[in-house]
């Protein structure tokens, strides 16, 4: 229906759905809220209305707990998707994606090594810096882990892309271990904390993270926009991109650095998401095509869509308690994977969606 | 006008390209000839500025290759590689559209996109451009992708000096479009743009090259200003094969 729509008006749809969702998931939970009620608070909170009518239990749960989290879910949603697409067009393939390259294992390590070596080891008695401190080690491991698959696949010419896969398989494994042996000598809520975070969850969700987050993934949402055309004209080749003016490895370096970026960052506040950054860019090339400026907007588009429906998901399904995000990515995510290979292994002609 | 000079290119203890030096003029078709592995396309790679040679230098326009930005150098020289492997959806008027990528910021202004439609009609694919990529014949892909570099040299003019190279275009296209090419190729010479083409066909050659150079072992061995000199003894030595050398009807042709 929507192939032969223009860009824009996917773009519209999209937003439109991405605006509804929002406010289903700012009024589904333990406690649903209804539209009328949000309206209320808003309001109220804004000084617009001086209505004693509004419940100020519900009132702490939307604005402290519902709203951010609904925001983070956006932003990690939409950094997970824009890092998909960036590395599934950096490295050519269409089943690449943060997960299996390290980057997500790498920063996941880095935060792991704040989390239990504390905040006391490293700048503690300042707290501005404290804050930071688990970001910007989530940075430097998923960058570390990501350079190294790239190091290791990077043959003379070419990203040899099964030596990437491997390389990726054999890090992934340094980091979980390393990861692993932290929660090991970790006091107990530490170690709860860090196989809570394996998981994923954005029950941690709080304006702070918002705002750390919204920085990150606007700002590479926006370098990921000015690769588009250099990314496309990839698409050819290493080659051939350089033929037409792309100088490809540059682009590839700052590539890797935004990808980072974007993922390490989430990957610090809300833990391990896998899948989304794999299928999102998927389903975004059956619905039109593999332009990546259309991609990339898509991705932050429906990559934040489905964030947020799923988080609704967790926070449904076994309520009151509430499912780790990763589980259920990992459920809906795994299937429809292997769907897609099996769409390679059908199609002689190699091609993934003809 | 394309100038190597003493140029080498190693991968390890292996010498692909070795002290070549040879110079390329406009509005001459010049081939480029010899058995695999004698360092045609690595030559190829290295004229073109994609590789750094270990010794020696590539001058375009008489400044080295390697200080003009790729981005210059896209506006200068194009490219028709051997072989393209694309994995994701695109149409093959957004493939066409990538050889005007080095003249627009973000957007294709209507010239870009009237040159692309000239280099499609050019190519007759004119059919084609709604078609997704990867859905293509082997000789379709080739059209396509020698519109995209039709359509990277853009405007000729007799200011501009541009350089178009081919590696091997011919080779999934059949009797017809191997000619059609070729000619297009030819109609270019004729507007100052320095054509070199590596073929294996060498009656393909004959009707077509301006000059024709034979390589062996990484070195240019036999450089013929008139393709019709050819001899007998030349293809025994490159292609350790022997042929004789007629005159049919004005043209020289090679029986194997």
């Amino acid at each position: 229906m929507l192939k032969n729509s223009s860009y824009p008006v996917i773009y519209s749809v999209l937003l439109i759905v991405l605006i509804v969702c929002i406010f289903l998931s700012a009024c589904t939970g333990a406690v649903n809220l209804s539209v009328a009620e949000i309206f209320d608070i808003v309001k109220h909170s804004l000084g617009l209305s001086t209505s004693a009518a509004v419940n100020s239990v519900h009132e702490g749960l939307f604005l402290q707990i519902r709203l951010p989290r609904t925001f983070l879910c956006v932003l990690v949603g939409a950094a997970l998707s824009v890092s998909g697409t960036l590395m599934q067009a950096l490295f050519r393939n269409p089943i690449v994606e943060p997960g299996l390259i390290g980057t997500s294992a790498g920063s996941a390590l880095g935060a792991a090594l704040i989390i239990v070596l504390g905040k006391d080891v490293f700048f503690s008695h300042l707290s501005f810096l404290g804050d930071l401190m688990m970001p910007v080690c989530a940075f430097a491991g998923g960058l570390a882990a990501t350079m190294l698959v790239y190091q290791f696949s990077a043959s003379l010419q070419r990203i040899n892309i099964s030596v990437m896969i491997l390389a990726g398989i054999a890090i992934n494994a340094i980091a979980n271990g390393a990861t692993g042996f932290l929660a090991y000598i970790a006091r107990d809520p530490q170690a709860r904390s860090i196989t809570f975070w394996n998981l994923g969850s954005l029950a941690g969700a709080s304006w702070e993270a918002v705002l750390i987050t919204s920085v990150s993934t606007v700002v590479g949402f926006i370098l990921s926009l000015s690769f588009a055309k250099p990314l496309n004209a990839l698409q050819l080749g290493d080659a051939e991109a350089s033929y037409l003016g792309v100088n490809t490895e540059r682009l590839k370096i700052k590539v890797i650095l935004v990808n980072t970026l974007l993922v390490s960052i989430a990957t610090s506040l809300v833990g391990i998401i896998a899948f989304v950054g794999l299928i999102v860019p998927h389903l975004l090339r059956l619905l039109k095509g593999s332009d990546n400026r259309y991609l990339i907007i898509g991705s932050a588009l429906l990559g934040a869509i489905v964030l947020i429906v799923t988080d609704m998901v967790c926070r449904v399904i076994i309520a009151p308690a509430e499912m780790p995000i990763g589980i259920v990515t990992a459920f809906i995510g795994a299937p429809v994977f292997l769907w897609l290979l099996s769409r390679i292994k059908n199609n002689q002609g190699g091609g993934f969606y003809g | 006008m394309v100038r190597v000079e003493g140029v080498s290119f190693t991968v390890g203890k292996k010498v692909l390209v070795k002290e070549t030096t040879a110079s390329f003029t406009p509005n001459h078709f010049h081939v480029i000839m010899g058995a695999n592995g004698a360092g045609k396309s690595t030559l190829l790679k290295l004229m073109s500025g994609y590789l750094k040679p270990f010794t020696g230098h590539v001058y375009l326009q008489q400044k080295d290759i390697h200080q003009y930005s790729q981005l210059e150098l896209a506006t200068k020289r194009a490219v028709l590689s051997q072989h393209y492997d694309i994995t994701f959806p695109i149409t093959v008027r957004d493939v066409v559209l990538m050889g005007r990528y080095p003249y627009y910021k973000s957007v294709a202004t209507e010239k870009d996109r009237q040159l692309c439609d000239e280099a499609m009609h050019t190519m007759r694919i004119n059919n084609l451009a709604e078609r997704e990529y990867t859905t293509l014949s082997g000789g379709e892909a080739q059209k396509t992708q020698m519109s995209r570099v039709l359509a990277q040299i853009g405007e000729t003019n007799s200011n501009l000096q541009k350089v178009l190279f081919l590696d091997e275009p011919v080779s999934h296209l059949d009797v017809k479009y191997q000619y059609q090419l070729l000619h297009t190729a030819k109609d270019l010479c004729k507007k100052n743009v320095t054509v070199i083409a590596i073929l294996h066909d060498i009656n393909l050659a004959l009707h077509f090259a301006d000059r024709i150079l034979f390589m062996k072992d990484g070195a240019v061995r036999y450089d013929l200003d008139h393709p019709k000199e050819v001899t007998p003894h030349i293809i025994k030595d490159i292609f350790d094969i022997t042929a004789t050398i007629e005159m049919i009807r004005d043209k020289t042709v090679v029986l194997f």
